[in-house]
């Protein structure tokens, strides 16, 4: 909201107190209504004062002076010039403890007066407070009473960290090693000339420094040459990130489950399920399906499953013969969902369990739209696409897209949809080349869903080499998908060639 | 399932047979992964104890340095693990005291030449880790560096003009790396832990 009068120099005059009456009545209900108008009517108080505080502004101007004084008498460049010629200043060298210092100052300085304590036991500070002492007969700082101005002590240790930090850098350049990365590296390879050699090696014999620099670089050569090591590292990090860790099969699982291990194999089942939490979640998991069918349907059915599934297989041959009798219309009906149920329910006592198709199904879930996350796009075929897609008219999005090729082909949004909505069609080759185009594309943020997804399409038709390979590198990323992936890495192993 | 003998896995590990790795993987995994859990570490910890107890194992080998006289496979391989955890937790600072050993090992096994091997190991690890982190490129080039490749051949394969600045690139990926390294906190432990 835009005020109705002159902004600025109504909170100058309100500052200054030089409205009117009906004016600062209206300011004032303006400022009740206006945050923005609060934070500036506060800022310009704040400023008014910093500006009034004339002691402050002073001691900042005598300060200054004093400094520049000291500077011009004393030409070296020493730590604590102007700490060692106060007189009226409790050097903190004296027999004070550093919680006595904490309870008299200042936080800031309590700090400053701290590390100033801590530094001055250090070589480097005591070397050049010696070169720093002062000289004969007094300097023009003495002229100035500092007990008048509160806080000078704290400015002074501002100059003194000052100029310790100045010290300090100086030191540590001095303190760089003569040699760097090129010359050791050079030394290693004996390709450092006689008289580079000599001066090296003079080095070499008083810093310790340069010995374990060039030992480091030994052992960082010896360690990277150790391709092996590398390689098997990999391995087994890719076993441990894919394979899952238990040691007995699923039929002892499932045996262990139904009641039917006994003897040693189930004494070593019990074992590692105890230790092993993995086993344990299996258990537990495998478990939960059957008590949410039920123990006893399920062999009741078994037995109907596999006479029903016979009955479709010969079914598929009579299909051939033209005429269908009504009952065996309906028998094949029955069959089509008996079948079902024998892969979602049989499935759980074999490997059928972690079936491609069932795998699929539990981990293809449709992407939901959205385009917001590319920034250039044609907006009006990004709606009807979108509008299309979330109605499910994916055979309209592709038609749409397909269409418009020379605006979306090498648009990864678009290219990211078509391919979704090829998947969801069941046209898995399609939507494999439009999750590629994605990839290839590199610079969008769908790259890692159309990694997934295709990994997905492979899993269906059958590419186990390719899904394989497109979860591992999914996994490698450790990205959003990375438990999917290894879920359906797993389950992918257990299924039948 | 098929049993393999110590022999056929120490076989394995040597040529880095996956079948055999996998095969130590689900037959030992868990106890490591248990003891360790019980004694205050992650699943991570484990997999890493696991991980590196198999590079030692195959750099003994490597080193014609492992006969499993006294002990089979799986006590040497826990063992390994117990030494590597127990050296973790005093980086933890946390008190062996307190240990909670459900790993059957042997105390015999913890010579010198295991501790330095362990720290060796330690050391080269961190390395590869860092080596690991520098982009393809400069990795590719120490690697050409490494094999001994002529310096007109490594500017030929990388597609830089000169032999020089093949040279002067490599210098600076090894300077990142070499300061990678000497950032590193467990290298400094490391460091600490040698003086």
């Amino acid at each position: 909201m835009t005020p109705d009068f002159n902004y600025f120099d109504q909170v100058e005059d309100y500052c200054q107190g030089l409205l009117s009456n009906e004016a600062k009545l209206q300011f004032e209900a303006e400022l009740k209504m206006d945050a923005k108008l609060r934070s500036e009517v506060k800022l310009r108080i704040e400023i008014n004062k910093a500006l009034t505080e004339r002691d402050v502004l002073t001691l900042r101007k005598k300060l200054k002076s004093a400094a520049s004084q000291q500077t011009d008498s004393n030409s070296h460049n020493d730590s604590f010039d102007l700490l060692t010629n106060l007189t009226n200043f409790n050097e903190v060298t004296d027999a004070h403890s550093f919680e006595e210092l904490m309870e008299h100052y200042d936080s800031m300085p309590k700090v400053h007066v701290h590390q100033h304590k801590i530094a001055e036991k250090e070589t480097v500070h005591q070397f050049y407070k010696e070169q720093g002492k002062p000289a004969e007969g007094k300097s023009d700082i003495d002229e100035f009473n500092f007990e008048e101005f509160d806080g000078i002590e704290e400015a002074i240790l501002e100059k003194d960290i000052l100029n310790l930090r100045h010290t300090l850098s100086e030191v540590a350049k001095s303190m760089e090693p003569r040699f760097g990365v090129e010359e050791i590296d050079d030394f290693l390879n004996n390709d450092l000339s006689q008289e580079q050699l000599a001066e090296f090696e003079e080095e070499l014999r008083n810093s310790r420094e340069l010995k374990s620099d060039i030992e480091l670089h030994k052992e960082i050569e010896a360690a990277l040459a150790e391709n092996d090591v590398i390689d098997l590292r990999h391995r087994i990090s890719r076993i441990i990130k894919t394979e899952t860790s238990w040691n007995v099969s699923e039929q002892e699982i499932e045996d262990f489950i139904d009641g039917e291990l006994d003897g040693d194999l189930l004494e070593a089942f019990n074992a590692e399920l105890k230790e092993n939490s993995d086993l344990l979640a299996e258990v537990k998991l495998r478990r939960q399906i059957n008590e949410t069918i039920g123990e006893a349907d399920i062999r009741e059915l078994r037995a109907e499953l596999n006479t029903a599934k016979e009955l479709a297989e010969e079914s598929k041959t009579r299909r051939l013969i033209p005429t269908i009798s009504f009952k065996l219309n309906s028998l094949i009906r029955t069959s089509v969902a008996v079948v079902v149920l024998l892969v979602a329910v049989g499935g759980v006592f074999s490997s059928g369990y972690f079936s491609v198709q069932n795998t699929y199904d539990k981990f293809f879930r449709l992407p939901e739209w959205s385009a917001e996350r590319s920034v250039s796009t044609n907006v009006t075929l990004l709606q009807k696409a979108q509008h299309a897609f979330a109605s499910g008219k994916y055979s309209e999005v592709v038609k749409l897209l397909d269409e418009n090729d020379e605006l979306t082909s090498d648009n990864p949004v678009f290219r990211f949809y078509a391919g979704a909505s090829w998947q969801k069609m069941g046209k898995l080759k399609q939507a494999i080349a439009d999750y590629s185009e994605v990839i290839k594309n590199g610079n969008n943020l769908f790259v890692e869903e159309a990694e997934w997804y295709r990994s997905l399409c492979y899993m269906r038709l059958g590419k186990k080499i390719e899904a394989e390979q497109e979860l591992l590198a999914i996994i490698n990323k450790e990205g959003y998908f990375e438990e999917d992936a290894k879920a359906v890495l797993r389950r992918l192993k257990l299924v039948p060639e | 399932m098929i049993v393999y003998s110590d022999e056929q896995i120490l076989k394995g590990v040597l040529r880095h047979d996956s079948l055999i790795l996998q095969y130590i993987y689900k037959q030992y995994y868990y106890k490591i992964s248990y003891f360790v859990r019980k004694n205050q570490g992650s699943e991570d910890d484990a997999s890493d104890i696991f991980q590196e107890a198999i590079i030692i194992i195959y750099r003994k080998l490597k080193e014609n340095d492992l006969i499993l006289e006294k002990s089979s496979f799986a006590g040497y391989l826990f063992s390994v693990c117990r030494f590597l955890w127990l050296k973790q937790l005093e980086k933890r600072r946390i008190e062996r005291e307190r240990l909670n050993d459900t790993l059957p090992f042997q105390e015999n096994l913890y010579d010198e030449n295991l501790v330095e091997l362990v720290n060796k190991n330690e050391r080269y690890g961190l390395y590869q880790k860092h080596f690991a982190t520098l982009s393809t490129d400069c990795q590719k080039l120490m690697q050409l560096f490494f094999e001994k490749v002529p310096l007109k051949e490594i500017a030929k394969i990388m597609g830089y003009k000169s032999e020089k600045y093949a040279k002067t690139r490599k210098f600076k990926c090894k300077e990142i790396l070499v300061k990678r390294i000497k950032q590193d906190t467990e290298f400094k432990k490391i460091l600490e832990d040698d003086t």
